[in-house]
Parts: C-alpha cells; sequence; structure tokens
C-alpha cells in the first residue's frame, strides 16, 4: 500500500467514527494503516523520510554513535548497526529500515540509566510522512529511554524490544509532538523472556495528539511493570494490551490521565491471562476540567487454563468542573473456575469532607484543594517501579494544576 | 473571662433547624461533656463551630477569646476558625491516601506557625516533635510514613486525631465522640493524651455517649443535649445519673 503523496493532519479529521463515546477518530487506520502485528507493518508500509537523526548515547563510556539520513540514499530492507551512519537526500525513500541496535556490553560494564534515545525529525516539510522501525535486542540493559520529538508533520513509529532471559529491563518513552500540526502514532512491542523482569513508563507532554499502542507479551515468571502517564493532551489514544502466555506471570498497569481545555484523553488497557496463576493489578486515575473529555476502559480476560488467576482492576475519576466528562469502564470476560477477579470504578467530583477536614486544620481553600489533587495523583506513585519517583518529581504537578 | 462562649445560637440544615437558640460557656482550661440521645445535635453543634458549609447559621454569635477580646468567628472561614484555636476531632475522619501522615502534619503545623507569627519548623525539627507527641500516645513512627487515616483502624484513626490536636496546640478542642471504637487500653491512652493537655490555655469539650470516657477524663461541667439545645447541665455527678437512669428523665 502507497501513502498518498502530500498528508497532513487535517486530512484525517472528522473522518470516521471511532469512539465509544461518540467522538470523531482523526485517523482512520483501517484505511491507512494496520497496526496489529509487526510483521504486517514492515511487508505492507513505507514512507518518505526527508531528515531522520537517530543519535545513540551512553553516558558510561562518554562515546556517543549517531545514525544519519540525509543525503542519497534509497534503503530497503538494510539493517544497521548502532554505529552507521545513513545518509539520505530529501526526495530519498526508507522501506523497511530495520535497526537492529544490539548492545554487546563486556562482562562487568555497567549501564545504568544513561543510554537513551533522542529521535528528531528536522525540518520536515507539512506534506511529509516520516515513520522509523527500529528493533532493539537488550541483552542486559537496565536503562533506556527513548525521547521522540515531533516536529511538524504526522510521525509513525514501531518499535520492536527484546529481551534476554533472567535480565531486568526499563524503558521509558517520552512524546512531544512540539507544534499543533504533529500527530504521533506509535507501535510498541515487547518481549519478555522468562524469568525476566520489564519496567516501562511513558509520558506524553501536554498539547500533544497522538495514538499509542503498547503490546506486552509475557512469557513464564515475567514480571511487566507499565506507568502511563498523560497529561493534558490534545488529543490521545493509549492502548495497552499485556499478554501472559505462560503460567506465573505479573502485569501491573499503573495511569493517570489528566485531561483540561477541549482535549481528550483515552486508554484502553487490557491484560489476557493464558495460562494458571498469573497476576495483574490494573489502577487507572483520571481528572478532567474546562471541557475535557477522558475516558478508562479496561479488560480482564481469563482463559480457561488460567486457574489460580489474581486480578485487580481499579478505576477513579476526579470531575473538577460540570463540563468536563469522564467515561470508565472496567470488563470481565471469565472463563475459568477459582479465580479472582477484583473489579471497581468510581467517578465523582471534589469530596467536599476531605476540603473540610483539611481546612479544619487550617488549610486555605487553595491549599486543601491542591493537597487532595495531589494526593490523588500520588497514591499512583507509591509502586516498587523505578521510575516512579523520578516520573512524580519530573511531573511539575504546581504547574499541572495551575492548568486543571 | 471566658475561653468561649456560644449566644443565642441556631442553626439549619435543608431549612430544618438543629440547633435552637443555644447558650454554653466554657472558661480557661474547663472540660465540658455534651451526652444526649442519638440526633439530638451534638455532633451538629461541633460542625456548626467549626464551620461546616452544609449548615446555616440563622441567629447567634460563637466567641472565642482571642488577644483578651471576645471575638465571633461566625464571619470566618474554616481555616480561619482552625487558626484562632478551634480544633474538631472527627468521629468519622476521613482518609487520604496519597498525602503522607507527615506532610500533612508538618504543614498544619508550619501554617499555624505562621499564623501566631512563630517560626516555622524544617522537616527535620518537626519529626522531633512529631516523635515524641507519638510516644506519648504509644503510636508506631510508621503512621507517618502513611497515607493521612489510609488504613488505620478505628483506634488509629482516633489517636491519630488526639496527635493533631496535641500537635496544633488549640484553644478550643471539640472530640466528637473520641472514644467510639476504641478498646480500654486506646481509651486509656487516648484520655491520657487529652488530660497532658488540660491547661489554663486550652479547653476541652467532649461529646460521648458513654461515661467511661469520663471515668478517665473528669469532665467540671455535663451538658444534656436534647433537640437542638442543652436542657440540663450539671457536674461530673450528672453523667452517672444518666449512666444509670438514660435521658428520658432528664426531659420529663
Amino acid at each position: 500500500m502507497k501513502l498518498p503523496e502530500t498528508l497532513s493532519f487535517k486530512d484525517f479529521t472528522q473522518t470516521q467514527k471511532d469512539w465509544d463515546l461518540g467522538f470523531n477518530f482523526p485517523h482512520p487506520k483501517e484505511e491507512f494503516w494496520n497496526f496489529t502485528s509487526w510483521k504486517n507493518l514492515r511487508e505492507s508500509e513505507y514512507a518518505p523520510v526527508q531528515t531522520l537523526f537517530l543519535c545513540t548515547k551512553n553516558d558510561s563510556t562518554k562515546n556517543t554513535s549517531q545514525i544519519l539520513i540525509c543525503d542519497d540514499e534509497k534503503l530497503y530492507d538494510n539493517s544497521f548497526d548502532s554505529v552507521e551512519k545513513i545518509n539520505l537526500n530529501e526526495n530519498a525513500q526508507v522501506e523497511n529500515a530495520l535497526f537492529n541496535l544490539d548492545f554487546k556490553l563486556a562482562s562487568g560494564a555497567k549501564l545504568n540509566q544513561n543510554l537513551a534515545f533522542p529521535i528528531f525529525f528536522r525540518n520536515l516539510a507539512s506534506s511529509s510522512l516520516p515513520s522509523l522501525h527500529l528493533s532493539l535486542t537488550n541483552k542486559t540493559s537496565r536503562g533506556i529511554t527513548f525521547d521522540l520529538k515531533i516536529n511538524k508533520s504526522y510521525f509513525v513509529g514501531h518499535f520492536k524490544l527484546d529481551q534476554s532471559p533472567g535480565t531486568s529491563s526499563n524503558i521509558h518513552t517520552r512524546l512531544d509532538s512540539q507544534t499543533s500540526q504533529s500527530f504521533i502514532q506509535t507501535h510498541w512491542e515487547f518481549e519478555i523472556p522468562a524469568d525476566s523482569k520489564f519496567f516501562h513508563s511513558k509520558f506524553t507532554t501536554p498539547e500533544t495528539k497522538s495514538y499509542q499502542e503498547f503490546e506486552f507479551t509475557q512469557d513464564s515468571k515475567s514480571e511487566a511493570h507499565s506507568l502511563n502517564l498523560s497529561l493534558n493532551p490534545q488529543w490521545e489514544r493509549n492502548h495497552y494490551l499485556f499478554k501472559q502466555k505462560k503460567s506465573d506471570s505479573l502485569s501491573e498497569f499503573k495511569s493517570l490521565q489528566l485531561a483540561n481545555k477541549k482535549g481528550f484523553s483515552e486508554l484502553i488497557a487490557s491484560v489476557e491471562h493464558r495460562e494458571k496463576k498469573g497476576q495483574s493489578d490494573f489502577q487507572s486515575k483520571l481528572i478532567a476540567t474546562d471541557q475535557a473529555k477522558a475516558s478508562s476502559r479496561g479488560k480482564v480476560l481469563i482463559e480457561p487454563p488460567a486457574l489460580e488467576t489474581d486480578s485487580n482492576q481499579q478505576i477513579r475519576g476526579l470531575l473538577l468542573n460540570e463540563k468536563a466528562e469522564l467515561f470508565v469502564k472496567p470488563e470481565l470476560e471469565v472463563y475459568a473456575d477459582d479465580v479472582k477477579a477484583n473489579h471497581g470504578a468510581a467517578v465523582g467530583p471534589l469530596d467536599l469532607e476531605k476540603m473540610f477536614y483539611l481546612m479544619s486544620r487550617g488549610y486555605t481553600k487553595p491549599m486543601a484543594l491542591k493537597c487532595i489533587k495531589e494526593a490523588f495523583v500520588k497514591e499512583l506513585f507509591s509502586s516498587s517501579h523505578p521510575r516512579s519517583e523520578e516520573l512524580l518529581k519530573n511531573l511539575n504537578l504546581d504547574h499541572i494544576w495551575e492548568n486543571t | 473571662m471566658n475561653l468561649f462562649e456560644v449566644k443565642n445560637l441556631s442553626a439549619t440544615i435543608d431549612s430544618l433547624e438543629v440547633l435552637k437558640s443555644m447558650d454554653l460557656k466554657i472558661g480557661p482550661g474547663e472540660v465540658h461533656a455534651f451526652m444526649g440521645p442519638n440526633g439530638s445535635g451534638k455532633s451538629t453543634f461541633s460542625k456548626v463551630v467549626a464551620g461546616h458549609p452544609d449548615y446555616e447559621v440563622t441567629s447567634g454569635e460563637v466567641l472565642i477569646e482571642s488577644g483578651f477580646e471576645m471575638k465571633n468567628i461566625l464571619d470566618l472561614e474554616i481555616y480561619e476558625r482552625a487558626r484562632e484555636g478551634v480544633f474538631l476531632g472527627f468521629q468519622y475522619p476521613v482518609s487520604l491516601p496519597g498525602l503522607s501522615n507527615f506532610d500533612f502534619l508538618h504543614l498544619a503545623f508550619n501554617t499555624q506557625c505562621e499564623h501566631q507569627g512563630a517560626a516555622v519548623l524544617s522537616r527535620d525539627e518537626f519529626e522531633t516533635l512529631v516523635l515524641a507527641k507519638m510516644k506519648t500516645l504509644k503510636m508506631d513512627p510508621y503512621f507517618l510514613k502513611r497515607g493521612v487515616n489510609q488504613g488505620f483502624s478505628g483506634g488509629e484513626k482516633k489517636r491519630n486525631e488526639i496527635l493533631q490536636m496535641m500537635i496544633l496546640s488549640p484553644r478550643l478542642s471539640i472530640l466528637d465522640e473520641i472514644d467510639s471504637g476504641l478498646d480500654v487500653d486506646a481509651l486509656q491512652v487516648v484520655a491520657a493524651g487529652v488530660n497532658s493537655m488540660r491547661n489554663c490555655q486550652h479547653s476541652v469539650l467532649l461529646i460521648t455517649h458513654y461515661q467511661r470516657l469520663l471515668d478517665y477524663i473528669e469532665p467540671d461541667f455535663v451538658h444534656i443535649f436534647k433537640d437542638g439545645k442543652i436542657v440540663k447541665s450539671g457536674d461530673a455527678k450528672l453523667a452517672l445519673e444518666v449512666e444509670t437512669k438514660g435521658y428520658d428523665w432528664v426531659t420529663r
């Protein structure tokens, strides 16, 4: 399938009702893209890239390596090591380019939370449609940050991470669409092998427009921990899927969605328990104000072999304005006996009894309001996720509350 | 001069009159006890004094001594009343998961310090202070790290209320059924905390159903509350009489 030569964000708007809430999904994905699998994407998609700057940086060795696409080249089914430099001109096309970044660290080498992939798309014309397919084999890493900054246009990213068995990885993705015209669409796949721990966190900056899919496939006795932070997006949809293919897996998911102005934020989080003794814990919190709309849907599927599953999903919403809207829906599909499947959902305005309690201790109204909102948020961050404290610190809640 | 006075106080909720021309005087250092049947308005009175927004005061004054003058607090916001020295110990304290008990207490304490023109305390300085108070109440320091009242048992919540009272050093403490849900040991600890605060700068109004609290905190005056007003007042013996005779004989 070929893409139109010129494509801008407005082409995607108001074309298809894709929301349960009746909102128009600005991207008719059936028409242009199929993100259902990594394989489909690789076989069917290509896109012109004008300037792609992919930089790998490892602070522990002080070496910086780069992949740069900016001159004449036509790439087809190529693979590049992390130190390769790739040049393309402005009319070049990248087709099925696969960047295999395989970090081979010597025994004893330390790779803490210092490895970063700042990926910039620069000087993009409004008609350009950059995409990036990245496959990363992660054998020993502990901390990797993907920092995507998109300037103009529509961006599509497709990422796949394989992790070696018995390791512990930590991936952080940060999306920043730097102009109001930008739209980011990404698909992430994470394979978590047996006896491994995987920590993932995702942060989207305010005013972003994006659609992101995260898929976690878990082997036996693996742990997947994920944090989702959506801060006042203009338009955002996040789709998380945890597949517990083997027994004794643990999936932990925590999400915070803040929506203000006329923003829209949607979360769909699902876990599939396919084998016995799986555990899952989903906690989703939403705060909406102004005329914003936000939704959170959780789905727990427990298949017949998944005996002794222990799952929990809780959704809590806080409405700060009469015109704001929240939609929450925990779902259960249980086909096995002898399982635990706790679920709950609650949406409400600010608890005035909490306000009264704090004010009776000398807190002014703004102080009490701030404390209640922060408490609502901070409760999510009491987990053992290694990024939890850092993310909370970086959230700059004061600034967020000013806009909420 | 009294420390606290209520004059002709009437209040409504949803147009229903719940306090009816109530009068009360509490001297410095005195301990008063409110007793009365369920629904008589005892807790309502405490909320009206603290400024709960559900209630509308239709007449009267609530005065507290401030700088050798009696100041009407009815025009003040909830937090201003607290800063003037009114403390309400809740019957059912709310929980605030996500806000640590330490941060909650520290901010409340420093806010009070600022209001009184005193120096605020750093986290370390405040920790020293609060740990000493917790020792009196036999509270585990771990409760400082937990969310406010999050997962606390009934007794732990009540101890936490008394801890807040001891930290904030109010002028008047209204303790609403601080004895409910407490076992005998916890009751003694809570009572010891209240008794440790008995001094001429601090008065206490206990709201209770049972004599047993008054065995540990001896009141100077006991008032029987019924239909939104005080119908009988006396000394500590009045509570003993109620214990044996019930409330009917008071209003008959």
